[in-house]
C-alpha cells in the first residue's frame, strides 16, 4: 500500500490524496459502468498486463479475514493485480496522518472519512455509475449518502444497512407483561416496573466507560429528535451549518436539556446501573446477554458478540422510545460499510475493478451475513440474523433515519460521550448546565477548515 | 597512501559521536523543527492549507479551561508519582540490601512488571478493577467482603489515584534497582561507624545513607519526573482520560486535539508541555546540587 | 533485627509485584463464554486453546519475528553508536562536545508528540514506512540520549591508563577503545540492552503509524487487535500478551545479573 500510495503521492495528487472513507466512487465516466467483475475485465484489456499493487485501508476488525478472502478471490481473477490490506484500529486517525503527508490509500473500506477530505475531491465520484444504484433495495439510499456539501456527488458505495435500537430481554419483558414503549413516559414506566419487580436486574444498562456508547445516546435522542422535526436532510444541513436557530441547543426546555434531565432522573430513580460511567461496552453486552439487564440501547453490530456470550439469549429489538412528546420512536437505518476509491491514485482504474468485485452479489451476500445486517442490494438478500423479522416490523411504525446525525469533527460521539460521563458523575447541577456545556463544545468542534 | 589511512585512523576516534548525532539530528531534530513551525499556524491537520498565527495558539492555551485542567492533572500525577516512586523504591532497596536468602529472586520479581508494556498493564488493571466482574470484586465476594469494593475508576476524584497506584506498581522496581546500585557503593565501614556511635537505624538512614545516595536520588528523580509528566499509555488504557475529563493528562489532550482538527494548536500545547517538564526538572536538579554542596 | 518479619515483607513484596502476571494468566486461560456470574478467579475450566487461538488470530508468530528483528537491530545499533559517542564526550573535552552532550540530555524532556506528523512525512520521503530498517533507525535514535548519558558517565569513571598504554603499544585510540575498553563496558552494556530491548519490544506509539501492513506488525500491534472500539476480547488479549512477553522476559533474565552493577557504575557513581 505504501508503494502504491507513494506513487500516487509523487504522481501528482497534491496533498492528502484519498480521503479516508468509505466513499467509494462509482466507475469513472469513461469506462462502462459494470457491477460485476466480469464486465470490468473486458473493459481494460490493455491494463491487464501491467502489474499493479493496490492498498486497502480497513477500519473494521471483524472484516479483516473476510476482506482477505475476497482479496484472494480477486487476485486469482486478476493475476496482475495484488491487493494489500492494511487494518488499522484507529483508521480515521491514521488516515489523517497519512493524507497530511500526501500518502493516500488506493481504497478505503469500512472506516469514517472526514468530510473535509471529500471536499478536496480526493475521492472518486460514483454518481454516474447507474448500474450500481439500480441495484439498491431502496432508491432513497443513494440520496441519503450523497455528499453533504455537493449532493450531486457520491463519494462512497454502501454495503449494508446498520440499525440501532433498543434491545430487550424477551423473558423479562413477557414475564412482566411490558408492551413496546413508544413515548418516554411509557419507557420510564417500563423501567420502573423492572426495578420494582426484578431486583438484581438493571432496567437500562449503560456501558459508559466506552464513551461512544453515551455519545450515541445523544445522537439517537436529542439529535434524532431534530431529525424528526426538520427532516433528515434539512437537519443534516442545519448541523453542518451550526444553525443555532434551528438547533436550539441551549434554549430552555430544549431537546438537549430534556435529554440531560431524563438521564439525571433515571439515575436518581435507580433505573440505570450505578456504575454507568465505568462499566464498559463489554459489560453492557454481557448484561443483556445474560439477563442482568432488561434493556440496552445499541446497534445491530452488537448482536454477534451478544450471541457469542450467550448463544441462547432471548433478545428482541425495538425502536428507541421518543424523547420528546409528539415524536415517533426512533431508529437509525443507515447505509454502512462504505468503500471509497482515491481519485488521484495512479492505480485508480485497478482499484475500481476491485471495488466492482466487492460489490458483486455473492460477495455482498457474504458480507451481509458476516455483519448481521441486511444488504443494500436487491440481489444480495441473505438470512442475516435472528432479528430480521423484528427489524422488518420495527421499521413499519418508527421514524427510521437514513443518516446518522452529523457531528463536528472536533466533537464526535466519543467526545460527546465524555460530556455525558461527566453528567453521570454529577458534574452538572442542572440539565441547563449540561446543555450549555454541550453547546460550547459543539461550537468549538468546528475546525474552520478551509477547503 | 598508507600514511594517510594511518593518519585518518589515528583521528577516527574524534568522529565516533557522529553516527549517534546524525541519527538524532535526522529523526529528532528535523521533525522537531517542523513541529515548532506547525505550532505557529492554525493548521487543522485535515487540509493542506494553513496560516501563520504567531503566538496565538499559546495565548489560547491559557484561556482553554480543558487545557488548563489537563495541565493540573499532569502536574498532580507528574509530581506525586516520582515522590512515591522514590520513597517506595528506597524502602524496597533498604529491605533487599540485607543479607537475606532469596533476595535475588525478589529483586527480579519486583522489577518484572516494568517489562510489561504500560498499555497492557493498563488493561490488566482494568480487568482487575472492573465493577462487574473484575478480579478484585470477585476476590472480595469470595471473602464475603463485597461491601468493601469501591468503583474507583468511576469516580472523578479517585480515578487519578488509581492511575498513580498502577504506575507505582509498575515502576517501583526500576527505582529500587537504582537505589540498590547506590547502596552497594556505600562501604560497610561507614555504617559500622554509625552503629558504634550509637545511631539507631532510622537516624543512620536519614543522616548517613540518604546523603550518600545523592547520585542515585538524582537519577531517580529526574527520570521519573520526565516519565511521569509525559505519561500517556497507562492513562489511555486505564481510564481513557475519564470519567469525563477527570484524568485527561496533557499528553492525552494533545493527542486528541491534534487528531480532531486542531493540529497547530495541539503542537503549541506540546511545546508548553515541554516547559512543564523542563521547569520541575531544573528546579529539582538545582535543589539537589544545593544539597550536594551542603554535605 | 529479627529476620522473620523481613522475610515476611519480602514475600509480600514479591507476591504483590507478581499480581499482574497472575491476572494475565488466568484471564488468558478463561473460556470466553464464561458469564458475569461465574467466578473466574478459581479457573474451574482451563481453556488452553485460547493460547493457540490467539496465536493464530493475531499472527503472533510473524509479529514476534518482526519484533525480534527490529529489537535486535535497534539495540545493537544504539549500543554501538552510543558507546562511541560516550567515549568522545567522556574523553575529548571540547566545547562543542559539551554542547552536544547537553543537547542530548535536554532532548529527553521533549514530548514525542510534537514529532508525529512531521516524522510521518520524513519517513515517507525516505521510503521507510513499513520497513524494518527505518523502524530500527527510528528506535535507535530514540535510545541515543539515555544510552549516551550512561556510557559517558561510565567511561568518565574508567581510568584512562588502559587505553593510554594500548596507544603506547601502537594502537590507535579508536582501536584501543573498541578492543580494550568496550569489553570492559559489559555491565553498562547489559543494562542498556535490557532497557532498550524492552522498550523496543513494547513500542506501540511509533509502530502503529509506521508498520502498517499485517505482515510487518510487531507484537504490541498484534495484541491490540483484540481490544477494539466495538468489543474487546480480553481473554485473547491476555493470551497474546502472555506469549508476546516471553522474549522480553527471556532477555531480562539473561542480562539481569549485570543490571545492578551496570546501573551502579554508569549512573550512580559520581
Amino acid at each position: 500500500m505504501l508503494t502504491a500510495g507513494l506513487l500516487a503521492g509523487c504522481g501528482g495528487s497534491g496533498g492528502a490524496g484519498d480521503g479516508n472513507g468509505a466513499a467509494s466512487s462509482g466507475s469513472p465516466a469513461g469506462s462502462p459502468g459494470s457491477a460485476g467483475a466480469a464486465a470490468s475485465a473486458s473493459a481494460s484489456a490493455s491494463d491487464a498486463a501491467k502489474p499493479v499493487k493496490l492498498t486497502v485501508l480497513n477500519g473494521t476488525v471483524e472484516a479483516v479475514d473476510w476482506l482477505n478472502e475476497q482479496i484472494k478471490a480477486f487476485e486469482s481473477q486478476y493475476p496482475n493485480i495484488t491487493v494489500e490490506q492494511e487494518f488499522q484500529k484507529t483508521a480515521s486517525d491514521v488516515l489523517k496522518v497519512k493524507i497530511a503527508s500526501g500518502d493516500t490509500p488506493d481504497i478505503v473500506a469500512l472506516a469514517q472519512v472526514p468530510e473535509e477530505f471529500y471536499d478536496q475531491d480526493l475521492f472518486h465520484d460514483f454518481s454516474g455509475d447507474t448500474a450500481i444504484w439500480d441495484r439498491l433495495t431502496n432508491p432513497d439510499i443513494k440520496s441519503s449518502i450523497a455528499d453533504t456539501n455537493r449532493p450531486d456527488k457520491q463519494f462512497y458505495l454502501p454495503m449494508t444497512v446498520s440499525y440501532t435500537g433498543l434491545y430487550y430481554n424477551k423473558d423479562i419483558i413477557s414475564e412482566l407483561g411490558i408492551q413496546q414503549p413508544s413515548t418516554w413516559e411509557q419507557f420510564t414506566a417500563a423501567l420502573r416496573t423492572v426495578k420494582d419487580h426484578k431486583s438484581g436486574v438493571t432496567p437500562l444498562y449503560l456501558g459508559g466507560k466506552d464513551s461512544w456508547t453515551l455519545g450515541q445516546l445523544v445522537q439517537y435522542l436529542p439529535l434524532g429528535s431534530i431529525q424528526q422535526a426538520l427532516g433528515v436532510e434539512a437537519a443534516n444541513k442545519a448541523f453542518i451549518a451550526n444553525d443555532a436557530a434551528k438547533l436550539e441547543f441551549d434554549k430552555p426546555g430544549s431537546r438537549v436539556e430534556t435529554f440531560a434531565k431524563a438521564l439525571m432522573d433515571m439515575k436518581s430513580a435507580g433505573l440505570v446501573n450505578k456504575n454507568g460511567a465505568s462499566a464498559s461496552y463489554d459489560n453492557q453486552l454481557d448484561a443483556i446477554a445474560n439477563g442482568k439487564a432488561a434493556f440496552v440501547i445499541q446497534g445491530m453490530w452488537a448482536l454477534g458478540d451478544i450471541l457469542k456470550k450467550n448463544p441462547d439469549a432471548h433478545i428482541g429489538f425495538w425502536p428507541i422510545p421518543a424523547l420528546m412528546p409528539g415524536d415517533k420512536p426512533y431508529m437509525i437505518g443507515s447505509p454502512d460499510g462504505a468503500v471509497s476509491v482515491s481519485e488521484k491514485s495512479e492505480n485508480r482504474d485497478a482499484a475500481l475493478k476491485f471495488v466492482d468485485f466487492l460489490m458483486s452479489p455473492d460477495v455482498q451476500k457474504s458480507y451481509s451475513v458476516l455483519r448481521n445486517s441486511p444488504s443494500v442490494y436487491k440481489d444480495a438478500a441473505a438470512d442475516w440474523s435472528i432479528l430480521s423479522r423484528d427489524i422488518a416490523q420495527d421499521t413499519q411504525n418508527a421514524f427510521v433515519a437514513s443518516r446518522w446525525p452529523w457531528t463536528p469533527s472536533g466533537y464526535n460521539s466519543d467526545a460527546i460521550g465524555r460530556t455525558v460521563q461527566e453528567l453521570l458523575v454529577d458534574a452538572y447541577k442542572t440539565p441547563a448546565d449540561f446543555a450549555k456545556t454541550f453547546k460550547d463544545n459543539w461550537d468549538k468542534g468546528y475546525t474552520n477548515a478551509a477547503p | 597512501m598508507i600514511r594517510i589511512a594511518r593518519r585518518l585512523h589515528e583521528r577516527l576516534h574524534l568522529f565516533m559521536a557522529v553516527p549517534a548525532l546524525l541519527l538524532f539530528a535526522v529523526f529528532f531534530v528535523v521533525p522537531l523543527v517542523r513541529g515548532i513551525n506547525i505550532s505557529l499556524t492554525d493548521w487543522t491537520g485535515l487540509t493542506p492549507s494553513y496560516h501563520y498565527v504567531g503566538l496565538r495558539n499559546f495565548a489560547e492555551f491559557f484561556r482553554d479551561a480543558r487545557a488548563v485542567h489537563a495541565l493540573r492533572v499532569t502536574l498532580i500525577f507528574g509530581l506525586i508519582s516520582p515522590l512515591l516512586l522514590c520513597a517506595l523504591g528506597l524502602l524496597y532497596a533498604l529491605l533487599l540490601d540485607n543479607r537475606l536468602r532469596g533476595r535475588g529472586f525478589v529483586r527480579t520479581f519486583v522489577y518484572m512488571p516494568a517489562i510489561i508494556s504500560p498499555l497492557i498493564m493498563g488493561y490488566v488493571w482494568l480487568l482487575l478493577l472492573n465493577s462487574e466482574n473484575g478480579a478484585l470484586l470477585q476476590l472480595l465476594t469470595m471473602l464475603h467482603l463485597e461491601s468493601w469494593y469501591r468503583d474507583w475508576l468511576g469516580s472523578p476524584g479517585q480515578a487519578l489515584w488509581v492511575v498513580i497506584a498502577v504506575n507505582l506498581w509498575q515502576f517501583v522496581g526500576y527505582a529500587m534497582i537504582i537505589f540498590l546500585a547506590g547502596l552497594q557503593g556505600i562501604s560497610a565501614e561507614v555504617i559500622e561507624a554509625a552503629k558504634i556511635d550509637g545511631a539507631g537505624y532510622g537516624k543512620t538512614v536519614r543522616h548517613i545513607i540518604v546523603p550518600l545516595l545523592l547520585p542515585a536520588i538524582r537519577i531517580n528523580v529526574v527520570t521519573n519526573l520526565i516519565g511521569s509528566l509525559a505519561v500517556f499509555d497507562v492513562i489511555s488504557a486505564l481510564t481513557d482520560g475519564g470519567p469525563g475529563y477527570a484524568t485527561e493528562s496533557m499528553s492525552l489532550f494533545i493527542m486528541r486535539t491534534s487528531f480532531n482538527g486542531h493540529t497547530g494548536y495541539a503542537t503549541a500545547v506540546a511545546i508548553v508541555m515541554f516547559a512543564v517538564i523542563l521547569i520541575p526538572v531544573s528546579v529539582a536538579l538545582q535543589l539537589m546540587r544545593k544539597a550536594d554542596y551542603d554535605r | 533485627m529479627k529476620k522473620t518479619p523481613l522475610y515476611a515483607l519480602m514475600a509480600l513484596i514479591a507476591v504483590v509485584s507478581l499480581i499482574p502476571f497472575y491476572i494475565l494468566l488466568f484471564t488468558a486461560l478463561t473460556p470466553s463464554s464464561v458469564s458475569l456470574a461465574d467466578s473466574r478467579l478459581l479457573l474451574r475450566h482451563v481453556e488452553w486453546s485460547n493460547l493457540s487461538h490467539a496465536w493464530r488470530e493475531s499472527r503472533l508468530g510473524d509479529a514476534m519475528i518482526n519484533s525480534l528483528i527490529i529489537m535486535a537491530g535497534s539495540v545493537v545499533l544504539s549500543v554501538i553508536v552510543s558507546a562511541g559517542a560516550g567515549y568522545v564526550f567522556a574523553r575529548v573535552a571540547t566545547w562543542y562536545n559539551r554542547f552536544f552532550f547537553a543537547v542530548l540530555l535536554f532532548s529527553m524532556m521533549i514530548p514525542g508528540i510534537i514529532n508525529t506528523v512531521p516524522l510521518y512525512s520524513l519517513m515517507k520521503s525516505i521510503h521507510g514506512i513499513n520497513t524494518h530498517w527505518a523502524m530500527i533507525l527510528l528506535l535507535a535514535a530514540g535510545f541515543v540520549p539515555q544510552s549516551v548519558f550512561l556510557y559517558t558517565n561510565f567511561i568518565r569513571s574508567m581510568s584512562r591508563d588502559i587505553e593510554e598504554s594500548a596507544v603506547i603499544d601502537g594502537c590507535t585510540p579508536f582501536g584501543a577503545f573498541w578492543r580494550i575498553s568496550f569489553p570492559l563496558l559489559a555491565p553498562i552494556t547489559s543494562t542498556m540492552v535490557i532497557l532498550n530491548a524492552v522498550n523496543a519490544w513494547n513500542n506501540y506509539s511509533q509502530s502503529v503509524f509506521f508498520l502498517q501492513s499485517q505482515d510487518r506488525q510487531t507484537v504490541p500491534l498484534a495484541i491490540s487487535r483484540f481490544v477494539q472500539t466495538y468489543g474487546a476480547d480480553y481473554t485473547q488479549m491476555a493470551a497474546a500478551a502472555l506469549i508476546g512477553m516471553l522474549p522480553a522476559v527471556a532477555i531480562y533474565f539473561a542480562f539481569q545479573r549485570y543490571f545492578v552493577k551496570g546501573i551502579s557504575a554508569g549512573a550512580v557513581k559520581g
